[in-house]
């Protein structure tokens, strides 16, 4: 007669580790993880807003994506952009149409990436394209405190948050499709930023 | 023992009475308890049937464009099929150009006193992508029952025939009437001329209410975008 041996597994250590790590934040005070989710949100946009890292150190950086860096630069940009408009029904507009704009624009591209051919997790992308609205929002931010002090300096600094935004994210999308169709995949993040540059322009 | 790739083993017990085979997984990990997970395979299989409808390269998408601004090629548009790039991203550029050229033409004429009114954004798009949803499948289930031609190659064909209405919006911006109306006619007739040169030969076979039909609505889109540009957008 032949004997059957074998292992039944437990659970590898790490998962044991991670559910005793939610066990603790749970009981830890609010401030606590809010702070480290702070800093972690912190650390990201640093590494994603510094043109001298390479593509592929920022992909691996935002390779645990996370939605809270996104949602809190959305957030920003529309209260900035709906409070700087003296109707509270366009206000709320507004701030419907940055919102919606952002979320469907960023699943538009990153959709348009996979079906061009391109293997990147969704919400990788979106998070990433979340995390390079950043220069746009200082840009509104410093148009809604400095006021409307002409249109050149309105529209460079505009530019500039645009030229910074498009330049983080266009290369991680240009890698993510074959060569032949990086264009076509570059495009749609452009259009992108380049919508959301002209709304702020525009409602300053 | 072996069968095929699978290992069986054979158990027999005299003493309970029992016998038979348990057939064994082939021993991929020698003994190794740990496996490292395979990277995960992409499995957007929703996405999957519409990957073949966007498999053109930019070179590809260009000459497409070209071919939109000289509509009296006797030849089809698509060598075999159509994309679903052209056909979002032309009207969805359409949909931008025109938000900005409206409201620079606000700006433009009313000299310092303009209120931008978001609502004109939501207006345009809205129309923009009904129509490019409607007027295809109208085209299709009602009128083209019976032809062989695909709904997305519709689809296609319509979303790139809005390539001819990037030049009037732009040249739109000039506050004077007349010329508004001449652009965006211009553009609608030019439009509606590429989709009909193309279906020419299909459309012939119809029914005569049908061939008429098929006209008023490829042309239904573009009216109403030309309305709404001119009674609307650059006011």
């Amino acid at each position: 007669m032949s004997d059957l041996k074998g292992n039944i597994l437990m659970g590898s250590p790490q998962s044991q580790s991670s559910v005793n790590n939610d066990a603790n934040s749970l009981e830890e005070p609010v401030s606590t993880t809010i702070l480290r989710e702070l800093k972690r949100i912190g650390y990201k946009l640093r590494c994603v807003m510094i043109p001298k890292i390479s593509e592929d150190e920022k992909s691996k950086e935002l390779r645990d994506w996370d939605l809270w860096g996104p949602l809190l630069l959305c957030l920003m940009l529309a209260l900035t952009l709906s409070l700087s408009s003296d109707d509270d029904n366009t206000g709320t507009m507004i701030f419907g149409i940055v919102f919606v704009v952002v979320w469907i624009g960023s699943a538009v591209v990153t959709i348009n990436a996979q079906l061009l051919g391109g293997t990147v997790s969704f919400f990788h992308s979106v998070c990433l394209l979340g995390y390079c609205l950043f220069p746009l929002n200082v840009a509104a931010l410093v148009l809604a405190f400095i006021g409307n002090i002409g249109v050149v300096i309105n529209l460079a600094l505009v530019v500039l948050g645009l030229g910074w935004s498009t330049f983080s994210s266009i290369g991680f999308m240009a890698g993510l499709v074959p060569s032949t169709r990086k264009a076509l995949a570059e495009y749609p993040v452009l259009l992108f930023y380049l919508f959301l540059a002209w709304f702020i322009l525009v409602i300053s | 023992m072996e069968y095929g790739n699978r290992n069986f083993l054979e158990f027999s017990d005299s003493f309970e009475g029992m016998q038979g085979v348990i057939q064994l997984e082939p021993n991929k990990n020698q003994g190794n308890p740990q496996v490292n997970n395979p990277a995960p395979a992409p499995s957007k299989t929703f996405l999957d049937p519409y990957k073949g409808y966007c498999e053109v390269d930019t070179e590809i998408v260009f000459q497409r464009l070209k071919k939109t601004l000289w509509p009296f090629d006797r030849r089809k548009f698509f060598e075999n099929k159509g994309d679903l790039y052209g056909a979002f991203w032309v009207p969805t550029t359409l949909i931008f150009i025109m938000s900005v050229a409206g409201s620079f033409a606000n700006k433009i004429a009313s000299s310092g006193g303009y209120i931008f009114d978001p609502k004109d954004i939501v207006i345009t798009a809205s129309t923009v992508y009904f129509f490019i949803f409607a007027v295809p499948a109208v085209l299709y289930f009602v009128l083209f029952t019976g032809i062989d031609i695909g709904y997305y190659d519709i689809v296609s064909l319509y979303g790139y025939s809005y390539f001819a209405f990037w030049p009037a919006a732009i040249i739109s911006v000039i506050n004077f009437s007349l010329l508004r109306w001449v652009a965006f006619g211009t553009a609608s007739v030019w439009s509606g001329l590429l989709v009909s040169k193309n279906y020419y030969n299909e459309v012939q076979n119809l029914d005569e209410w049908k061939k008429y039909a098929t006209a008023v609505a490829s042309f239904s889109g573009y009216a109403a975008l030309t309305l709404i540009a001119n009674f609307y957008l650059y006011e």
